[in-house]
């Protein structure tokens, strides 16, 4: 579905990516670990159009998407929950649900989609009219995914769902996302916590400084001692 | 710079003025070198600190009335003093309006320094008892140990040397500490403040050295043009002293001589088409920072290092 | 007595809040602050007396036309200034908008001169009795018009897609880009709203003021209604509007005639100085 292929891209003259190459095969949860500023974020920014590539292309399917609009990206149905969450503040909850379906004008599979939307995450039906600032973490982490799921994507990237939130809410977290990947979305997933990440994967990658050091199944990850060392504190 | 490229820049500071007093005669490189004190002035708020005045010709009225008013009731009173009256009343009003921009970020400013530029005309009218309100008021000819400075020929070199001071002073306050940490606050203030930097301190002096500069050059216009009245200190005036170090370059000296000199002589050949001088002014305020952020300068300084290699 | 300065402060309070809505705009939706905004009014107001005196219109479609033509004059500004600065320090987008001013006001003087032509009012100016209070009828219309486009434009806001995705848009860009929002349009609509509100600005206060190209000065009194509401704030925006337009009637009703003209700058300063925020606005925190 998606594929990367020896992307270089950065910012101003660094670059912060070299020759990345990576796939999302539809129907899968792939994730991508790695340190900070190991430039995770930075591959789900040029997936999403937010960073042009140097070289290399971004192929949704067939089509070559780097360097398209982001706006373009988010109509050929991928959407990111950005890491920090990025919730409107000063919306309401119903507001951001709303404007996570901007790009659709079928007004009453929206209405599904709210629905769906409430089934996984029942705390934002109660909270329609309260505006997103004054939500906790973990609620807001639930309307950010939940708003990107109003735009009804085939793709779905999350950036570090799991950062600042209790452990308990980060299982509630990956629960959803597990029912959401059951529903038919492929998810890619960026996180710190590889623990977390390894169990619900298909498959995963490595990013260390940029370059794609390891990747393979959950299974041959979690054996390897490098990673081991270096991500799963044993 | 080498000492050789800074006495070439001086001898063509010489020449043009000397080109510039044949073809439009003694007066206008007065009122031109009056503009540069005032745009060296300026700079130093906003090329060293980024704070912008939208009100320095009310800096400007202050020290115009101030050198009017001590030529009429201290008549013997040297040009020296008159003109350090006039940079310190000014100075001191800086204070008065740099203290509150103190917690004012931006704009805020550039509407506070604005507000007092329109406050001072507006009390100019009011005070009429000293001013002469909406009449104006004549400007005796200052005196210079006893020798009263009639001519343009004697205001010349009365404002060429203030302005050679100004320009001195300003570049030296520019490599020395003080103007370093005052481009550093433009840089970022908070940032500043970080490395022992105190804004409150800098940000305040920028506006103290620039209202005293501006206040001479006040007493300066009052003498060469001789009679001052509010509706000259215009916001137009303020905004048009802005354009000069906007086209210069913020934060060069020689660029706000050259937009002072600039503006002034473009004034004259356009002053009989005022809508078409305004445009220009306007126009050339709003290309210069879409294409060229820093000025003329920038762009001489860009063509010499291409000429060097 | 009182109670005629109210009214008519009001009406002249709601002109002085659409333009400060203007300003509101572009500044909540791209954080730079227009100081064309007044010229922009008078533009408008100047393109609505040509359509009414060249073109015969009728009043009502002139001061329509006004409003659609400004939002074409905003769209050109933002696409010929704005955009090609758009990756400037906002201080400098400032300056430019200065420049702007004085390039709109030496534009209208070529075009119309600085003369002052009488503007046709939408309006009666016979006054009315209601009870003590004597008022006329363009006074009470300005404030019916004001206070009708203040509520378009709260609901537009509210409950339009395209209102709360500028909404969204004001608060983090580029999350609402990552919901398919097409900023940059963005941008260019808020350019084309706020000048339209301006324009009707012009319209409605050139039959009080005479219109002239010096009518580009409205943008002070909105820029201290703005600030004394608080600045960045719509509610802000409108109650300082109409709280200044009052207070600048009372002053000059019961004081010296000169103070009316000093009231805005004295405003300015006094809640600068004293309470910078102004007082429906949040406490800026500056970043490094």
């Amino acid at each position: 579905m998606l594929a990367l292929r020896d992307v270089t891209v950065g910012y101003g003259k660094t670059p912060v990516l070299r020759d990345v190459s990576l796939r999302v095969d539809s129907g899968r949860i792939v994730a991508l670990l790695g340190a900070n500023g190991a430039g995770k974020t930075t591959v789900m920014r040029t997936v999403m159009g937010l960073l042009k590539p140097w070289s290399g292309d971004v192929r949704l399917g067939a089509r070559d998407i780097g360097g398209l609009r982001t706006a373009r990206v988010v109509r050929l149905g991928i959407g990111l929950v950005p890491e920090g969450r990025e919730v409107f503040a000063h919306l309401t909850v119903a507001e951001n649900l709303r404007m996570g379906a901007y790009t659709r004008r079928d007004a009453a599979e929206v209405a599904q989609d709210r629905e769906r939307v409430f089934r996984l995450f029942p705390v934002l039906g109660e909270r329609l009219g309260q505006r997103a600032g004054t939500l906790s973490g973990g609620e807001q982490q639930m309307l950010a995914i939940g708003r990107a799921l109003m735009a009804r994507p085939r793709l779905l990237l999350l950036d570090e769902p799991s950062l600042g939130l209790a452990p308990l809410l980060v299982r509630e977290i990956f629960q959803v996302l597990r029912q959401i990947h059951r529903e038919g979305t492929t998810v890619l997933l960026v996180e710190q916590n590889a623990h977390m990440a390894l169990q619900v994967a298909d498959y995963a990658y490595l990013l260390e400084t940029g370059r794609v050091v390891r990747h393979g199944a959950p299974a041959e990850l979690l054996e390897d001692p490098a990673v081991k060392r270096a991500y799963l504190g044993g | 710079m080498t000492w050789a490229w800074r006495v070439l820049l001086w001898a063509g500071g010489a020449a043009g003025l000397w080109w510039l007093k044949g073809t439009l005669g003694l007066f206008v490189v007065n009122l031109l070198l009056v503009y540069v004190v005032v745009a060296v002035g300026l700079n130093v708020l906003m090329g060293f600190t980024g704070q912008i005045s939208a009100g320095h010709a009310g800096f400007l009225a202050v020290g115009a009335y101030v050198a009017a008013l001590v030529g009429q009731h201290a008549p013997g009173l040297g040009v020296g003093w008159a003109l350090l009256a006039a940079g310190t009343v000014s100075a001191v009003l800086g204070v008065v309006i740099g203290l509150p921009a103190l917690r004012l970020a931006g704009f805020y400013i550039a509407m506070a320094t604005l507000a007092f530029g329109v406050v001072v005309s507006e009390a100019i009218l009011q005070l009429d008892a000293w001013t002469g309100g909406a009449d104006g008021m004549y400007v005796l000819a200052p005196t210079w140990f006893g020798v009263s400075l009639e001519t343009d020929e004697q205001k010349f070199w009365l404002v060429l040397a203030v302005a050679v001071l100004t320009v001195v002073t300003a570049s030296n306050l520019a490599r020395s500490k003080v103007g370093r940490a005052l481009t550093a606050l433009r840089e970022s203030g908070v940032a500043a403040e970080c490395v022992g930097i105190s804004t409150p301190f800098y940000r305040t002096l920028a506006f103290v050295v620039s209202a005293f500069y501006t206040g001479m050059a006040g007493a300066l216009f009052a003498y060469v043009v001789s009679y001052i009245s509010p509706d000259a200190f215009s916001i137009e005036l303020s905004i048009d002293f802005v354009a000069m170090v906007i086209l210069g370059g913020m934060g060069s000296i020689g660029g706000s001589i050259l937009g002072a000199a600039l503006l002034t002589v473009l004034d004259q050949y356009l002053a009989a088409f005022q809508d078409f001088r305004a445009l220009i002014f306007g126009l050339a305020v709003v290309v210069c920072m879409i294409a060229l952020p820093n000025g003329l300068q920038g762009l001489f300084r860009a063509a010499g290092a291409r000429l060097r290699g | 007595m009182f109670w005629q300065l109210v009214v008519s402060g009001l009406a002249t309070g709601c002109i002085y809040a659409l333009v400060a809505l203007g300003l509101t705009l572009i500044y909540k939706a791209t954080e730079h602050v227009n100081f064309a905004q007044g010229e922009m009014a008078m533009v408008g107001a100047f393109l609505g007396y040509t359509l009414y005196t060249d073109l015969h219109l009728p009043v009502s479609m002139a001061v329509a036309g006004a409003v659609v033509l400004s939002g074409v004059v905003g769209l050109v500004i933002q696409f010929v200034v704005i955009r090609p600065a758009a990756d400037q320090p906002h201080f400098n987008v400032f300056i430019i908008t200065m420049g702007l001013s004085i390039v709109l006001r030496s534009l209208a003087g070529l075009v119309w001169s600085h003369d002052e032509f009488p503007f046709p009012g939408l309006f009666p100016v016979r006054p009315v009795t209601f009870g003590p209070v004597v008022v006329t009828p363009l006074n009470l219309g300005t404030i019916a018009v004001a206070v009708g486009i203040m509520a378009g434009l709260f609901a537009f806001f509210r409950y339009t897609r395209h209102g709360v995705a500028m909404r969204a848009v004001c608060e983090r860009p580029e999350a609402a880009q990552l919901m398919g929002v097409e900023v940059r349009r963005v941008f260019a609509a808020v350019w084309v709203l706020s000048a339209a509100v301006s324009g009707l600005a012009g319209a409605l206060i050139a039959p009080v003021l005479n219109l002239s190209t010096h009518m580009g000065a409205v943008v002070i009194p909105a820029f201290a209604a703005a600030i004394l509401g608080g600045w960045g704030s719509f509610p802000g925006a409108i109650a300082g509007g109409m709280a200044l337009g009052v207070i600048e009637n009372l002053a000059g009703g019961y004081l010296a005639g000169q103070i009316k003209n000093m009231v805005p700058f004295l405003v300015v300063l006094g809640v600068l100085v004293v309470r910078p925020q102004g007082f429906l606005g949040e406490k800026e925190i500056r970043k490094v």
